[in-house]
């Protein structure tokens, strides 16, 4: 019987039923100490008071820290995240998206005083069509036709006429 | 104590803002495809008027008759198409919610501005009942002068209106990135990283010539300065507020490399 099989063994080790027996009674013999009733300090409240202040303030303090709250406070961490290349290119493509947005309003409004009233529909789609999706001034239903539909200013033009 | 959770700091939630406007605008694209669906002019209809005219047909007095109809019929619908296009307008401004007073007074300005142009398309489409055919052709032609000369520059206004309030995101996430940023150089100052310092001074000042061009833009919004004057601010604000991004990038490349 090599080791292992003998160390498997000692869990079916018990004592004899006379020891438990015994030992029973001897731990029920034993004298339950009593503790007087002790009437308590200021000293007591106090840091009673003070352990009570402490735990909270740590569970606000972590609660903060989970959350980020505490940023802007002086003995924050320092966000070096804040300067990552990957965040910041995120942000800096919403601006350049927004350029371009830009640019389209400028080219349209910058020629509104020269040009006639023939090209007034297109320019009021472009501007209408990049400050919101929803104003188009297409006087016209979407189709399904290759054709393209006449504007009011097509329409004005003709019956003008 | 003032709880503050970022949004600008992770990329993700920089994706999640950009994905989440773009679906925000589902439900206005879809509301204007039921408003025009209600506007339908085809080249048929404007060649219904041609067809008329060289009809060898129809007597004089009955292509008169026939010609004014169609002509008044087609009128009353692109005064109504016409209508729909500053209604739409009109929504696309109200959804704009400007934080600032003075913003909003601009704001309520423009609804104000257009709700008299839907006036006016309501004065002239009453006169369509009443005209004949030289006088059809003389309201068609006053819309049309009356569209150039008043509602486009409206337009415009509207457009850099919508467009100024919708870069003052833009403006908000850079501010704080800016701070960010600042604290970061001004923790790592002890390395004496004279290019570091250097380049966040250059974002810095990028940043406060855009906020200073915004501000101008807004000025102009709010004195009714020409568009195209306020949408070249609007454009210029924007380039000082990317230039100042590719300062704070070159920051990041130092901050890494240290």
């Amino acid at each position: 019987m090599n080791i292992f099989d003998r160390i498997k063994q000692l869990r079916w080790i018990e004592p004899d039923a006379s020891f438990a027996e015994r030992s029973k009674r001897d731990i029920f013999a034993s004298p339950v100490p009593v503790l007087p009733f002790r009437r308590p300090t200021l000293r007591d409240v106090v840091l009673r008071i003070f352990e009570v202040g402490v735990a909270t303030g740590l569970v606000i303090l972590f609660v903060f820290v989970i959350t980020g709250g505490v940023s802007n406070l002086p003995f924050a961490p320092v966000p070096f995240s804040a300067v990552s290349p990957k965040a910041l290119h995120a942000e800096a493509q919403a601006v350049d998206i927004q350029i371009k947005l830009a640019a389209l309003a400028y080219q349209a409004s910058a020629t509104t005083t020269a040009e006639s009233t023939a090209a007034t529909t297109k320019k009021f789609a472009v501007i209408a069509s990049l400050a919101a999706p929803v104003a188009s001034s297409s006087a016209v239903a979407p189709s399904s036709t290759a054709v393209p539909l006449p504007s009011v200013d097509d329409v004005l033009k003709v019956l003008s006429q | 104590m003032r709880l503050k959770l970022n949004l600008y700091t992770e990329p993700f939630v920089t994706s999640a803002v950009v994905i989440g406007l773009f679906f925000g605008l589902f439900p206005v694209i879809r509301a204007h495809a039921a408003d025009t669906a209600s506007c339908s002019i085809a080249q048929a209809d404007l060649d219904a008027i041609h067809t008329i005219q060289v009809d060898p047909t129809l007597s004089y007095n009955t292509e008169l008759t026939k010609e004014l109809n169609a002509r008044k019929a087609l009128l009353n619908r692109v005064i109504t198409c016409a209508q729909n296009e500053v209604q739409s307008l009109e929504k696309s401004l109200q959804a704009v919610s400007p934080s600032d007073a003075s913003v909003k007074n601009v704001q309520s300005g423009l609804v104000g501005q257009l709700n008299d142009a839907e006036n006016y398309y309501g004065i002239e489409q009453g006169k369509v009942g009443d005209v004949g055919l030289s006088g059809s052709e003389q309201v068609a032609r006053d819309i049309l002068t009356w569209r150039s000369a008043n509602l486009l520059p409206l337009v415009a206004r509207v457009s850099d209106f919508i467009v100024w309030s919708k870069n003052q995101a833009l403006f908000n996430a850079a501010a704080a990135r800016m701070a960010q940023a600042g604290r970061v150089v001004s923790f790592l100052s002890s390395t004496n990283n004279a290019d570091l310092a250097a380049t966040y001074a250059s974002a810095q000042a990028s940043f406060e010539k855009a906020q200073d061009e915004n501000a101008s833009a807004e000025n102009g919004l709010a004195q009714s300065l020409p568009p195209d004057q306020v949408a070249s601010l609007i454009q210029q604000s924007l380039q000082s507020l990317s230039a100042s991004y590719q300062g704070l990038l070159a920051v990041g490349n130092i901050v890494q490399g240290l």
